[in-house]
């Protein structure tokens, strides 16, 4: 199975019981999903438990996926409600606190300044969590409003009044222009 | 730099590696201890199910009656089960090995 290979025919291989091609999958959207789960989780380690758990779960229900073409939606909605399982039981002041402690660790990233990237740090933690998600999906992952709508399980207009006001929140912390 | 930029170095700065290694072995072991967790239910399934049907018919099978209806021999088969199937526990534990080496 080819790595180049589209995600319904690695799906499929591995409906088939296609360890390698199940790999591929893996490889191809860990890097989207695990960047997804942290910046809606705000914590990189516990994001990074959360993928792994879920392309687990995804192995065991692979059966279970309809349209092959759609994995990366399925997978993604299956963190998402895992992610926000997770985030009633710890609490919006945990979530905080992980995120400052989460943008102290890992220091300022190239070309952001420490400040501006505790106050977007801080804001994110700060928006609610689906407009968390939707921002982190259609801004920082630029997916479409309809595939997030459809991920996120809300309605395209939702979706498209999360993202707004999560990007003039961000843009207000950096103390730029708000304007949505 | 506008905030717009700075606002993506922030995304950007959150990605995870395009190709981590250990990740992807994290995730292969956790398939394998899956699998191994669901052939373990299965076959623990088949094996209570058999002493069950062997339970259940030990009354029918005339002068061996006695001795089949007896705990004794329940605990045997159980026993006997679980040994039947402990080569088959220790061939899967050098795979979970392999896969995190």
């Amino acid at each position: 199975m080819s790595g180049g290979a589209p995600d319904a025919a690695l799906v499929r291989s591995a409906q088939g019981g296609s360890d390698a091609a199940f790999g591929i999958l893996v490889n191809r959207h860990q890097q989207a999903l695990r960047g997804f789960l942290r910046r809606v989780c705000r914590n990189w380690a516990m994001a990074d438990d959360i993928a792994q758990d879920v392309f687990i779960a995804a192995w065991s229900k692979l059966d279970q996926l309809q349209d092959p073409d759609a994995f990366r939606s399925w997978i993604t909605g299956m963190a998402w409600r895992r992610a926000a399982e997770i985030g009633r039981s710890a609490g919006r002041r945990r979530a905080r606190e992980a995120s400052w402690v989460e943008a102290q660790d890992n220091g300022a990233p190239d070309g952001i300044s420490a400040e501006d990237n505790m106050a977007l740090s801080d804001a994110m933690a700060e928006l609610t969590p689906d407009q968390r998600a939707c921002v982190a999906l259609c801004l920082a992952g630029s997916w479409s409003h309809g595939e997030a709508a459809k991920t996120l399980g809300i309605p395209v207009g939702t979706v498209k009044s999360h993202i707004a006001r999560g990007r003039a929140r961000l843009l207000e912390a950096l103390g730029g222009d708000n304007d949505a | 730099m506008t905030p717009e930029d700075t606002l993506n170095a922030f995304f950007a700065s959150e990605d995870a590696p395009a190709h981590d290694v250990e990740f992807s072995l994290a995730v292969t072991e956790g398939i394998a201890k899956q699998r191994l967790y669901q052939t373990l239910t299965r076959r623990a399934a088949f094996a209570v199910a058999l002493g069950a049907v062997a339970w259940a018919i030990s009354p029918a099978l005339g002068n061996l009656g006695g001795l089949l209806s007896s705990p004794i021999v329940l605990i045997t088969a159980i026993v006997a089960g679980i040994g039947a199937l402990t080569p088959k526990i220790m061939d899967r534990i050098p795979v979970l090995r392999a896969t995190r080496s």
